[in-house]
């Protein structure tokens, strides 16, 4: 009986629909409200804090698409997706899919970058590289060691200018190009980082992407160095594993066993 | 200090006597340079479960000064789903890191069939619901090691099928199980409103034994039904039942929640110290609360 309750109740105060609200009227006491009434009280407290919680966590995708037509999508994800968690800060994992699904675009990278900001932001701590460490390792044994990245690590690729929208919206609250006049153009490449306390933006070439898109992976050294000589050949591969050990991108390796 | 490593030094002890506010980010920056302003800080424990960051940093330093409560939302102990085992750990892991004076989840449920509204919404109080929402949360103080309280909520409806009062359904919940009640007397005298009961009739099925924390809050009036929304000061007819509760059953940890519209802090510690004010009366009125009143 609980069960069944509980399921009837939850569809009526998605959907809003009047089969649902029928079906669990009998279930509800009436007074001074009818049940109509009762049920859009909890129908208007959820949609609040669901758009609340989309709108918290994609904030330049928001911006990116307007107040309005933010919460005319985000009520469509509410619906198509509900969230799978009693943890508010979990629901949105799927809403850059939902979006590009709906249509690829600006916004929906964006999606994916507000997601993985939001991502980084709570992600574990892990202590940086100490760089000698890899200075006492053979040279011979270099291709084979597994970097690994820390936790707050996302990398991101689109064809849209992802870093300069981001960054003009932490500039200024004014609406941003219409979306439809932003057209892809070229290949973006950035990785989404906890430097220390604060969430970073870094841009990175092509071959640099796909470097770490390898260690991500936990493929070896030797892979994604060759992955990224491919894309070019005098990429300076000393130099931007130092980088990104001083940036706490890469924090850890294995050595083979 | 490095908000990863595993804490084992124990809770602060809570002050019945000194009232506490919710912890939010607004006044994260204000509240560092005040080590001693409230009596204990209490914290939405799944804003918390991400393992690093920022969050993390500031509750490891909130934590130094400050007895934290760890309040949840989201465990849904009156779902007919069975307890989220994933929303378990990442309490499980919060509070074995944070270690705080207080957990506590609410008497409702959140979601069903895996899927979740968010909201804190009323069950049946029924025979079948009692056994069930027991059941969770004694699989959820086995899981955790340790007791929790559990929170009367505002509700909006009855059900039709609801055969035991709320207070009665309350205070058997904590008897079978052994959890503590944090009472939240905003709730109580919404729901007097909302449903047409006597809120005292609710204070006089409570055992004072079994309430750990008490919650006041501001609800907003439409004209047909009180809602609760945490975005006012509390309201004159709440601390007046609220003085009922503490002069009937001694003092106990009180805090001010706030969560919408936000005011600055010396508005919420105002508040705080009106609770303490009664608290404060209330321990010479009635002394006798074991352990509960502090020795000065």
């Amino acid at each position: 009986m609980l069960h069944e309750l509980q399921s009837g109740f939850m569809a009526a105060v998605l959907t809003g629909s009047q089969t649902e609200l029928t079906s669990v009227t009998p279930k509800i006491r009436e007074g001074k409200l009818n049940t109509a009434q009762r049920v859009a009280i909890y129908r208007r407290n959820v949609q609040s804090t669901l758009r609340g919680a989309l709108g918290d966590i994609f904030p330049t995708t928001r911006w990116m698409l307007g107040d309005d037509k933010f919460l005319n999508v985000g009520d469509q994800f509410i619906l198509h997706a509900p969230s799978t968690s009693g943890d508010l800060n979990q629901f949105g994992r799927s809403f850059p899919e939902f979006l590009s699904a709906m249509q690829p675009s600006a916004a929906a990278d964006m999606a994916a970058l507000d997601w993985a900001w939001h991502e980084a932001f709570h992600a574990a701590e892990q202590a940086a590289l100490d760089l000698s460490r890899l200075g006492a390792v053979p040279a011979e044994q270099h291709a084979a060691l597994v970097f690994q990245l820390h936790p707050s690590a996302r990398l991101i690729g689109s064809a849209y200018p992802l870093l300069e929208l981001w960054q003009a919206h932490q500039n200024s609250e004014e609406a941003p190009l219409e979306i439809s006049k932003i057209l892809p153009a070229d290949h973006h490449f950035l990785a989404v980082h906890r430097d220390d306390a604060n969430v970073t933006l870094t841009p990175l070439s092509a071959p640099q992407f796909h470097f770490l898109k390898i260690c991500a992976e936990h493929q070896p050294l030797g892979e994604a160095a060759e992955a990224a000589f491919a894309l070019d050949a005098n990429f300076a591969l000393q130099a931007f594993l130092i980088q990104t050990v001083q940036q706490n991108i890469v924090i850890d390796f294995n050595e083979p066993s | 200090m490095s908000p990863h490593h595993q804490s084992s030094r124990p809770p602060h002890a809570l002050d019945p006597l000194c009232a506490g506010i919710g912890l939010r980010p607004p006044h994260y920056q204000a509240l560092l340079g005040k080590p001693a302003a409230v009596g204990f800080l209490e914290i939405h424990s799944e804003n918390f479960f991400g393992a690093g960051g920022p969050p993390r940093r500031y509750l490891d330093k909130f934590r130094e000064d400050y007895a934290i409560s760890a309040h949840g939302v989201g465990l849904s102990l009156g779902s007919a789903d069975r307890l989220n085992p994933a929303h378990l750990e990442n309490l499980k892991k919060l509070i074995d890191w944070l270690q705080p004076s207080l957990v506590s989840d609410h008497l409702c449920w959140v979601g069903v069939n895996g899927r979740y509204l968010n909201d804190l919404l009323p069950i049946p109080y029924t025979e079948e619901s009692l056994k069930h929402v027991a059941s969770h949360i004694r699989q959820t103080q086995d899981y955790l090691s340790r007791q929790m309280l559990v929170e009367n909520v505002s509700s909006y409806l009855e059900f039709a099928d609801s055969t035991i009062p709320e207070w009665d359904f309350l205070r058997e919940v904590a008897q079978q199980t052994g959890c503590g009640i944090l009472l939240d007397v905003n709730n109580i005298y919404v729901n007097s409103i909302n449903h047409g009961f006597d809120a005292m009739q609710y204070l006089d099925a409570m055992q004072g034994a079994d309430i750990g924390e008490i919650h006041l809050a501001g609800f907003q009036d439409t004209g047909e039904i009180l809602i609760d929304t945490h975005g006012a000061a509390v309201s004159d007819a709440v601390w007046a039942l609220y003085a009922s509760a503490i002069n009937r059953f001694g003092a106990i940890p009180t805090l001010i929640e706030w969560d919408t519209d936000i005011p600055t802090l010396d508005v919420l510690l105002a508040e705080a110290e009106k609770a303490n004010v009664m608290l404060e009366q209330a321990s010479f009125a009635m002394p006798t609360r074991e352990g509960r009143r502090h020795a000065t």
